[in-house]
């Protein structure tokens, strides 16, 4: 099920929410867990005992890792537990590709899809058992605790990727948010909702729209914007609607995004973008591998690792693993390279077009059709029919650039807090539009399935 | 929870809009946007597994969501604040609507008009072609500035290259000043525009065309081009036409008391009242009228203009290519007539295969 469907807003979400709400504290984690497998289940039902075997084997690990006294073979458990996630992302995800690179068995990989979700599935389960193998954390004890702690909703299946440690007090206590909680996370909801249908749809028919003219450099460079702004809000929504159902529930979500196009550099680009993903990478690889303690060549090799299993992490293909690379190469430029030698605001656009080309990379659908997107960018040939286009979408492209300015957004966040007339009429406004938005549409899309 | 009104509202919102859509009876079809409504689905397990039921419910929720006429207006209202005229693939050009025309085809003109030859060769018969362009190829000038329009007069070329292409075009451009020969709102063209291609059609077929009748006029028509693009504040237009007492008509064999269906013009889709709307086989008998009958093979453009041209043969029958599925070569080889006229919108011509598809040919 997706957040932008009327199944969900009407029916889902209020009939959770509120039953959530009222129900006595043994009860309020079967029922959560029971509502994800059903929100799971909606879109496929056929891998909800994957994803159950999947989740009794990382509850049994983690259970037995957390032993007081460390049993024999702690680190062979642990690899066990490990495997079985990993096994799984590799077998559904990457098993089609690799057999396709070494040339067998593509028949057999076309017909594996990928079950929604599991890459956020298993980084989180696989984050929580390295947790507890450090001993950062104690294990869960109750399986339906754990399976709420996986399986919850909210972030099933598009993030942010949660930390045991940031939810184990909340599922463990009888859960009614205050009146407050619940007004901000409707609010953020709304606002995570107006993200996706009213600014993510539309730019995505924008970028389809731009891409559409074909030869025409004005029109390529307006496509690729449209992408790079449709990709934000379209994974900023589903994060923020994460937070705000979380909420709703009485739990505290990290935060994934922080005005990523506000960046300075690239470094700081990645602070900014997906903040759960890049978290998981530097706690679980970048820092076990040296991080930069270890002199330049194993820093740079640490980097390459990290981003080309962070560009892979995004899809099961060369288009997605250069991506990746793409990124180690810029990153690895800024740090020894430039260091701040670069005008600040020179940097900060340079950053802007580096992020808009890997989209370019990101978007493509294997790598000729990135070759053919690279020189309709570069063609220098110009068209009039962009102009109809420009002005159609230039309202809403000036929208989707005014919510990734820091300083705008906080302002109106700043004005919802202080006014709460003016939060009610916007997020019932938004609510409204939205509605209107679905009830018409037929251009919805998960952008994440390949996630 | 007492103390979240926000919360409590929104909600409420969504809860009150749940009920009523589970309590209040489905729509069968939307007037507005002129097509049929999903219904709840029957559970099954089979459909659970696979994911039918799942789709169908996500259908019926959206399809089925109470005022939604009332939400797809306040979705174009929307569009108009940010300034976009390409909604639901309409463009908006002041208060006119025109179809978005990038998308049509060259290549499905020319498998049509190719049809139509092939048919002319195996029946004997003369095969023409009345195609209506589209309005914005009439009024360029209400056409927003680089719109993704498509060369209408390139496509009648096309054409014309495999088979004889009645000049309407030059015709209703030298009227176009006299009087809007398109209705602003909808894909049709107006009164003015069929008495246009009467003249023409008669030209063509030898006739002396017969005085004006007195014509009906039914304001408050919004057409299919509001339908998918509900401006709010967009005036209507006034559906004309003017049909004669003396032709009778029959609906795949069966009589109809009168040309036009007093039902459909009290709804919101008027345009379907003209000869009731769509159907594989029409009839019109005109008693008045010489010997002889006229082929059609149509769509929706000739509705207006079958009963002009009726007064002149006793019988007209008149094909939608888009719902027979007999051989049209035998069908049309029934008939006496020399003459078959192909009275064809552009737009159906260039976007679908309906004539190529024909059985026999």
């Amino acid at each position: 099920m997706l957040f932008s469907s009327l199944t969900f807003l009407l029916y889902f979400l209020p009939a959770v929410v509120l039953i959530h709400y009222f129900l006595p504290q043994r009860f309020q984690n079967v029922f959560l867990l029971a509502a994800s497998l059903v929100f799971y289940a909606w879109g496929d039902v056929r891998r909800v005992p994957l994803f159950a075997a999947l989740l009794a084997v990382d509850w049994g690990v983690g259970w037995r890792l957390g032993q007081a006294k460390k049993p024999a073979g702690h680190k062979a458990l642990l690899a066990v537990g490990l495997l079985c996630n990993f096994g799984a992302l590799l077998f559904y995800k990457y098993s089609g590709f690799l057999l396709g690179v070494l040339g067998i068995g593509a028949g057999f990989a076309r017909d594996l899809t990928l079950p929604l979700g599991i890459s956020f599935f298993t980084f989180q389960a696989a984050g929580y058992l390295i947790d507890v193998y450090r001993g950062s954390v104690r294990p869960e004890r109750s399986p339906v605790a754990f399976g709420t702690f996986i399986f919850l909703f909210p972030q099933l299946i598009a993030g942010p990727i949660v930390r045991y440690g940031d939810l184990r007090d909340a599922l463990h206590v009888r859960r009614r948010p205050d009146g407050r909680a619940l007004d901000s996370g409707m609010a953020l909801f709304a606002a995570g909702l107006a993200a996706k249908v009213l600014l993510a749809n539309p730019l995505g028919e924008a970028y389809q729209a731009y891409r559409a003219l074909g030869n025409d450099m004005p029109g390529a460079w307006l496509s690729l914007a449209a992408y790079s702004l449709q990709i934000y809000f379209d994974f900023l929504g589903y994060s923020v609607m994460a937070v705000g159902i979380g909420r709703m529930l009485g739990f505290t979500f990290p935060r994934n995004f922080r005005h990523p196009y506000a960046a300075a550099t690239v470094t700081d680009f990645w602070r900014r973008w997906h903040i759960t993903l890049s978290g998981w990478f530097r706690d679980y690889v970048y820092i076990p591998l040296g991080g930069s303690r270890r002199g330049t060549a194993r820093t740079v090799l640490n980097l390459l690792a990290v981003w080309s299993l962070t560009g892979f992490w995004h899809g099961a293909d060369w288009t997605f693993l250069l991506w990746g690379v793409w990124y180690f190469v810029l990153l690895t430029v800024e740090k020894f390279l430039l260091r701040d030698r670069l005008p600040a605001l020179l940097h900060r656009i340079l950053t802007l077009l580096g992020v808009m080309l890997g989209w370019a990379l990101f978007v493509s659908d294997g790598l000729p059709a990135f070759w053919e997107y690279l020189k309709q960018l570069f063609c220098f040939r110009f068209d009039t029919s962009v102009l109809f286009w420009l002005r159609e979408y230039a309202a809403l492209f000036l929208l989707g650039v005014l919510f990734c300015v820091p300083k705008a957004v906080e302002t109106m966040k700043g004005l919802a807090r202080r006014f709460p007339a003016l939060r009610w009429v916007s997020a019932v406004g938004l609510m409204l539009l939205c509605l209107a938005a679905l009830a018409r549409s037929t251009y919805n899309p998960f952008l994440y399935f390949r996630f | 929870m007492k103390k979240a009104p926000l919360f409590l509202s929104v909600i409420g919102l969504l809860i009150l809009l749940m009920i009523s859509q589970l309590v209040l009876p489905g729509r069968e079809i939307s007037k507005m946007e002129n097509r049929m409504l999903t219904q709840a689905p029957a559970f099954t397990a089979e459909g659970f597994v696979s994911g039918d039921w799942v789709d169908q419910l996500d259908q019926f929720s959206a399809d089925q969501l109470p005022l939604r006429d009332t939400f797809v207006a306040l979705h174009a209202a929307w569009q108009h604040v940010l300034g976009m005229r390409a909604g639901g693939d309409v463009i908006q050009g002041g208060d006119w609507l025109f179809e978005r025309s990038d998308g049509w085809s060259p290549r499905s003109v020319t498998l049509n008009a190719k049809a139509l030859a092939k048919l002319a060769q195996r029946t004997g018969k003369r095969v023409c072609l009345l195609a209506v362009p589209s309005s914005a190829c009439l009024y360029p000038e209400k056409v927003p500035a680089y719109a993704p329009m498509t060369d209408e007069q390139a496509l009648l070329d096309t054409a014309a290259e495999q088979i004889p292409v009645l000049p309407l075009l030059p015709a209703l451009q030298s009227a176009r000043e006299e009087h809007p020969l398109y209705y602003r709102t909808d894909h049709h063209w107006s009164g003015y525009g069929v008495q246009v291609g009467y003249t023409t059609a008669c030209a063509a077929l030898g006739l002396s065309p017969l005085p004006e009748e007195e014509p009906q006029q039914y304001p408050g028509f919004y057409g299919s081009y509001y339908a998918r693009h509900p401006l709010p504040g967009l005036p209507g237009d006034t559906l004309v036409f003017s049909f004669p007492e003396d032709v009778r008509l029959s609906i795949n064999g069966e009589e109809k008391e009168g040309l036009w269906d007093a039902d459909a013009l009290a709804g919101r889709d008027k345009y379907a009242a003209l000869l009731y709307g769509n159907h594989a086989v029409i009839e019109l008998t005109c008693d008045s009228a010489p010997e002889g009958t006229l082929i059609v093979i149509k769509d929706s453009y000739a509705n207006a203009l079958l009963p002009l041209l009726a007064r002149h043969y006793r019988h007209v029958v008149a094909v939608d290519a888009r719902d027979f599925t007999d051989n049209i070569v035998d069908f049309v080889q029934k008939y006496e007539g020399d003459t078959v006229l192909c009275v064809y919108g552009l737009y159906t011509l260039a976007t679908g295969y309906s004539i190529y598809r024909l059985e026999g040919l």
